[in-house]
């Protein structure tokens, strides 16, 4: 791996998943790799224009955080917790016995706790504002899955929500990755987390023009490189890493899914929702990463980008940012699109798939893909041992308003 | 009833809807530790309140429940408002 300067980075040692591939990362995998769509018919969603969404199947938060903690969270919050603590038992970690003063957490996150916010808002538009629950606002507040996530797990070093809609996730493991290098945290807990599958939020997706209107056949709603594609299908969920510098990890003979060789973050500054035309602000992160020490400038990259808007082609801003070269397509048909913040748990794929693992096959990708940009690269690490081969796996996520986020993952 | 079952009674009544609404176990509730101890915090009384106009019909005003009291001495409280209704 010429040109990577290992031990320079953060490597992730742990990784907590609970999406609508299941939950935990051994269901995700399996799930990943059937290639079986989890959109469906949603019946929280009955008499809606859009009744389809993608939710984490089974989750049990009574079960999962018990009935005194779980009453008191919202959903966004629940799946957060819940995947932490999978991805710090990953690590091999226990908060029962770090300096919790050393280690951080931040996480990605939109919309908060939208289904809290518009139940209690309509029990205060029926005239009953006095019927309103006290927890209204700290159940719907975005900072507050942070805060929670660093009370279930001894967390007094810094606590954050990044809030970049689709970049959330990749900023937080961004900022994650800076706390590291900066020395202000030994261990940070990073990710994204959304549940935002409520009757209002999801009208107003779909007023933007942002959801498909496939209702009728939801595990072919989701396609969003294909010529006919008519939005994105909602999903639920959250994914946390357990990050550390790659020295510390080496150090306690932790094991190393990958590194977070490179971040780098811009801002279009163009349009509430449509990206750049020629892609100006994913192209700086991704031709100048000024934060990716050690990481790769070309080669090898396998870039991806998404927004919301169907109108735009998903792969219009890269394509015209780093000519034409393939996007990697693929969970984002699967999972549905995580409102806003789900791009963490793409982040985790990709990092699983680091480690020598199958390529998995993509839900729909033979159906009608636009295939727009160059497949020349397709076989580049696909195969086991091929991440060896292959100097950097790049992620760029754009996000509604313009956020641009790009990390540099890298075989451990 | 005498006072006494009637306060009794109205105990076991707010227990159950603690521990229903709240997923506190009942004999906790029961062992004399005040809301603090319990997790009941100042918010969580907000909506105790709410729970026991709505389900019971008993109004009291912010603040009468404070975190610092045991079951005994919210029911006191309550079983008075109770009265004057």
């Amino acid at each position: 791996m010429s040109g990577v300067a290992r031990g320079r980075g953060v490597a992730v040692t742990g990784i907590g998943l609970v999406t609508p591939a299941g939950i935990g990362v051994d269901e995700n995998w399996r799930r990943v790799l059937s290639g079986v769509s989890a959109a469906t018919t949603d019946p929280e969603l009955k008499g809606e224009r859009v009744d389809i969404s993608c939710r984490v199947p089974g989750f049990d938060a009574t079960a999962e955080l018990g009935r005194r903690n779980a009453w008191k969270l919202d959903r966004f919050a629940q799946l957060a917790i819940v995947s932490a603590r999978q991805a710090v038992t990953d690590a091999g970690l226990d908060c029962g016995s770090w300096d919790g003063t050393r280690v951080g957490v931040v996480i990605g996150n939109s919309l908060g706790g939208v289904a809290t916010l518009e139940k209690q808002l309509r029990t205060y538009f029926e005239g009953t504002p006095d019927d309103v629950s006290a927890l209204m606002i700290p159940m719907g507040m975005v900072n507050m899955v942070a805060g929670y996530v660093a009370m279930d797990q001894k967390i007094h070093g810094p606590s954050l929500v990044t809030a970049t809609a689709c970049a959330s996730g990749a900023s937080a493991i961004g900022t994650a990755r800076e706390w590291l290098l900066s020395g202000l945290c030994d261990v940070v807990l990073a990710g994204g987390t959304e549940s935002a599958i409520s009757p209002g939020t999801l009208n107003g997706l779909s007023r933007m023009g942002a959801l498909s209107a496939r209702t009728d056949d939801p595990a072919a709603a989701s396609r969003p490189f294909a010529h006919d594609r008519d939005g994105f299908v909602a999903g639920e969920g959250a994914a946390i890493l357990v990050l550390e510098r790659c020295e510390d990890a080496t150090a306690r003979n932790a094991r190393r899914y990958a590194d977070i060789a490179g971040f780098s973050a811009t801002s279009d500054a163009h349009h509430a929702t449509a990206p750049h035309p020629q892609g100006a602000g994913l192209a700086r992160p991704c031709g100048t990463p000024s934060t990716t020490r050690g990481a790769p400038r070309r080669g090898g990259a396998r870039e991806r980008a998404r927004h919301v808007d169907p109108d735009e082609r998903p792969d219009r801003g890269p394509r015209a940012a780093l000519g034409a070269r393939r996007p990697g397509g693929g969970d984002l048909h699967q999972g549905g699109h995580r409102a806003h913040a789900g791009c963490g748990r793409r982040g985790r794929g990709r990092v699983h798939g680091a480690g020598a693992a199958p390529r998995r096959p993509a839900a729909h990708r033979q159906r009608g893909l636009a295939r727009p940009l160059d497949r020349r690269r397709h076989r580049r690490g696909d195969g086991p041992g091929a991440a060896e081969e292959d100097p950097g796996r790049r992620e760029y996520v754009a996000g509604l308003r313009g956020h641009n986020a790009a990390l540099v993952l890298t075989a451990a | 009833m005498t006072a006494l079952s009637v306060e009794s009674s109205l105990k076991h009544q707010v227990s159950g809807l603690i521990s229903e609404k709240f997923g506190l176990d009942e004999a906790e509730l029961l062992s004399g530790a005040t809301f603090d101890e319990l997790d009941i915090d100042s918010l969580i009384l907000v909506e105790l309140s709410l729970i026991l106009r709505k389900e019971m019909g008993i109004v009291l005003v912010e603040g009468e429940l404070k975190s610092s009291f045991t079951l005994d001495e919210a029911v006191a409280v309550i079983a008075a408002k109770a009265d004057q209704a």
